[in-house]
């Protein structure tokens, strides 16, 4: 979706065009629910959350005041916040007691169905220790993560979705990736 | 580090195809309901403004006001907007139940409000009340009270939500700024006098929130206190482009004292910051780009054409000048310079420890009195705990010469850790040996006794 789309889409939702909205929807609803999903590690929850993002879309879109420059950088911000208050309205522990729908959430990861079945069951495996060893970051490493190597955003993006300048978030993806390293690490170590 | 990017790289979560579609229907049939309502309401004018924002509250309430909006909505609905409930309202900090009454009468309150000018100074206002308002959770938060770790991240989680709200609020003070910029309004003198007041505003919100920031124990918060303090730094920028402006078109609409006042302790400020860059610039001088040196003399240069510029009188050039030098040590920020500031603050404070232990010891052999060395002692604990958390090793003082990456590990190493305590044991529990936290207090001589461990 490039600007002069992003543009065109957003003075039509402004104007009430529902079909404008439905094309933003279907662009960036799987998308936006991977991120929210990776954080919450609930289904029915990250389908609310990501239901409630979308309009929250709607409605920032039509405030006077509102200056969007890119959609993408905008659902994830709002998403990020639902998140966020998702885990103040259960309290803060809740994301680590809530437990993994670890079958349901390997099939869902492993896409890639030209692999043998061997190699496939160690990526099972890898995926897991990856996403379990995620679960234990702090938020703002946890964030850097699914942004960058999973949802493969440009640091600018994520710099206008974390509010950091892009120095900051190349800065900080080499220290998440040396952190969840040492996470897996660890996993393995104790398992 | 490769393999590990290529395995999240193959991380793909898939939505249900059923619900994606059911989401959609129910997203543009509440999308007609709503706008059904907005069209159809037949009000204009501040009724409209006012029911626009009534119903964005509570028609459609976050997932987390929910039961909050709701309770809300009954309770005005009883009372009928009562004083009493209003009156109650006024007191209440981000997350309790008649907050979400107390934002609400502010809006109607902007929604009524007619003149630009009195619009700035009512968002400076509520503000002024969301700034009170984190000052009164940040204190509650770090008063020690919290026994427990859960206890902390809830009180973090407290601070944060607080600082989102004053977050939002100089984002609104920005906006009723750049509207009457952009509104031509032809009272120069009321104009200025709302952006002096603004200006005077910022700083005292800028001092609260370093000091705040200095306080402040979750990295956390110290990070949203620095975005909270860019986004005043922002509207500060504005505003000073407002007075120099009209100065430059009118001298006698702002008092020249005020004016060399007010750039005179900008300057000072970004003299401060460019005096650490210059430390870490030194420290790191050989690991660091032509590009980054070349930003540093640039900035230096800067700030003295800015102090002379300001002796004449030109505070455009001041202005320009500033503005450019806090881009520059912004860019400056951006190439790994925090890593290598973290480096660099990181050893500075081990080189201070080692000392500070080491006439610690002296002090201890010189016969001074128990509760003094226990004093000493105490603080050095405390220090200690501060700078590396609290595992045995780092207590050792390490080398200057080690490895980059190896300390970015060691820190991660710690932050790691701290996160599985956490979940574990509270603060001042023994882990030192290996045994599971139970959340026991030790009491202080034991404390004394296991750092006394520590560094032998």
């Amino acid at each position: 979706m490039n600007k002069f789309n992003q543009k065109n889409l957003l003075k039509k939702i402004k104007n009430g065009d529902e079909s404008s909205f439905g094309k933003v929807y279907d662009f960036y609803v799987d998308k936006i629910y991977q991120f929210v999903f990776l954080k919450v590690n609930h289904k029915e929850n990250a389908q609310e959350i990501v239901q409630d993002v979308f309009w929250k879309f709607w409605q920032y879109v039509h405030k006077p005041e509102a200056q969007i420059n890119n959609i993408s950088s905008l659902l994830y911000t709002i998403a990020r916040n639902l998140v966020f208050d998702f885990y103040r309205s259960q309290g803060r522990d809740a994301r680590v007691t809530i437990p993994i729908e670890s079958q349901d959430m390997i099939d869902s990861l492993v896409q890639d169905n030209s692999l043998e079945k061997e190699a496939e069951i160690d990526i099972k495996y890898d995926i897991e220790a990856v996403q379990k060893a995620l679960e234990i970051l702090p938020d703002s490493y946890q964030d850097i993560i699914v942004l960058k190597y999973i949802n493969e955003l440009s640091n600018k993006e994520i710099g206008i979705i974390l509010n950091k300048k892009e120095g900051a978030v190349r800065v900080n993806c080499h220290r998440a990736l040396l952190a969840l390293k040492q996470a897996i690490k660890k996993q393995d170590l104790d398992r | 580090m490769n393999d590990l990017i290529k395995q999240l790289n193959k991380i793909e979560i898939k939505p249900d195809q059923d619900w994606k579609q059911d989401s959609r229907d129910f997203l543009i049939s509440k999308i007609r309901r709503v706008d059904g309502i907005r069209n159809n309401h037949g009000l204009s004018g501040f009724w409209a403004r006012a029911v626009n924002i009534w119903s964005r509250m509570f028609i459609v309430p976050r997932i987390a006001w929910k039961p909050v909006g709701v309770f809300a909505l009954v309770a005005l609905i009883f009372f009928g907007g009562s004083a009493v409930l209003v009156q109650a309202s006024k007191s209440s900090v981000v997350g309790e139940p008649l907050f979400v009454v107390k934002v609400a009468v502010e809006s109607l309150k902007m929604a009524a409000e007619t003149d630009n000018i009195r619009k700035v100074a009512l968002a400076n206002k509520v503000l002024d009340s969301r700034l009170s308002e984190f000052d009164r959770v940040f204190t509650a938060s770090n008063d020690g009270s919290a026994v427990s770790n859960s206890q902390d991240n809830n009180a973090n989680d407290e601070v944060a939500l607080a600082l989102d709200e004053v977050e939002k609020n100089i984002f609104k003070v920005s906006y009723r700024f750049t509207d009457l910029k952009n509104d031509n309004y032809e009272d120069d003198k009321r104009m200025v006098a709302a952006a002096m007041e603004v200006n005077k505003q910022m700083k005292s919100y800028k001092q609260k929130l370093k000091k705040a920031q200095a306080e402040a124990k979750a990295g956390e918060v110290v990070e949203k206190i620095e975005q909270v303090l860019a986004r005043v730094d922002e509207v500060d920028i504005d505003v000073l482009e407002v007075i120099v402006d009209s100065h430059s078109k009118n001298e006698d609409l702002v008092d020249k004292n005020e004016l060399n006042s007010i750039f005179n302790e900008r300057l000072v400020e970004i003299g401060v910051e460019a005096e650490q860059v210059a430390q870490v610039v030194d420290f790191k001088s050989d690991q660091l780009s032509g590009d980054i040196l070349e930003k540093t003399e640039k900035v230096k240069q800067n700030i003295k054409i800015a102090n002379e510029a300001l002796q004449k009188g030109e505070y455009g050039l001041v202005l320009s000048l500033a503005n450019d030098t806090s881009e520059l040590l912004r860019l400056v920020y951006g190439e790994n310079f925090d890593v290598y500031k973290l480096e660099f603050t990181s050893s500075k404070e081990e080189q201070d420890m080692a000392t500070d232990t080491e006439s610690g010891d002296d002090e201890a052999g010189v016969e001074s009195s128990d509760n003094n060395v226990e004093d000493e002692i105490e603080t050095n604990i405390n220090e200690l705990g501060e700078i590396k958390g609290d595992t045995d090793e780092n207590f050792l003082p390490t080398s200057g010469n080690i490895d980059f990456n190896e300390k970015l590990i060691q820190i991660d190493e710690v932050v790691i850790e701290d996160n599985e305590n956490n979940q574990n044991t509270g603060p001042g529990t023994d882990d030192s040996n290996g045994d599971e936290g139970d959340g026991e207090v030790l009491s202080e001589p034991e404390q004394v006794k296991e750092f006394e461990v520590g560094i032998n």
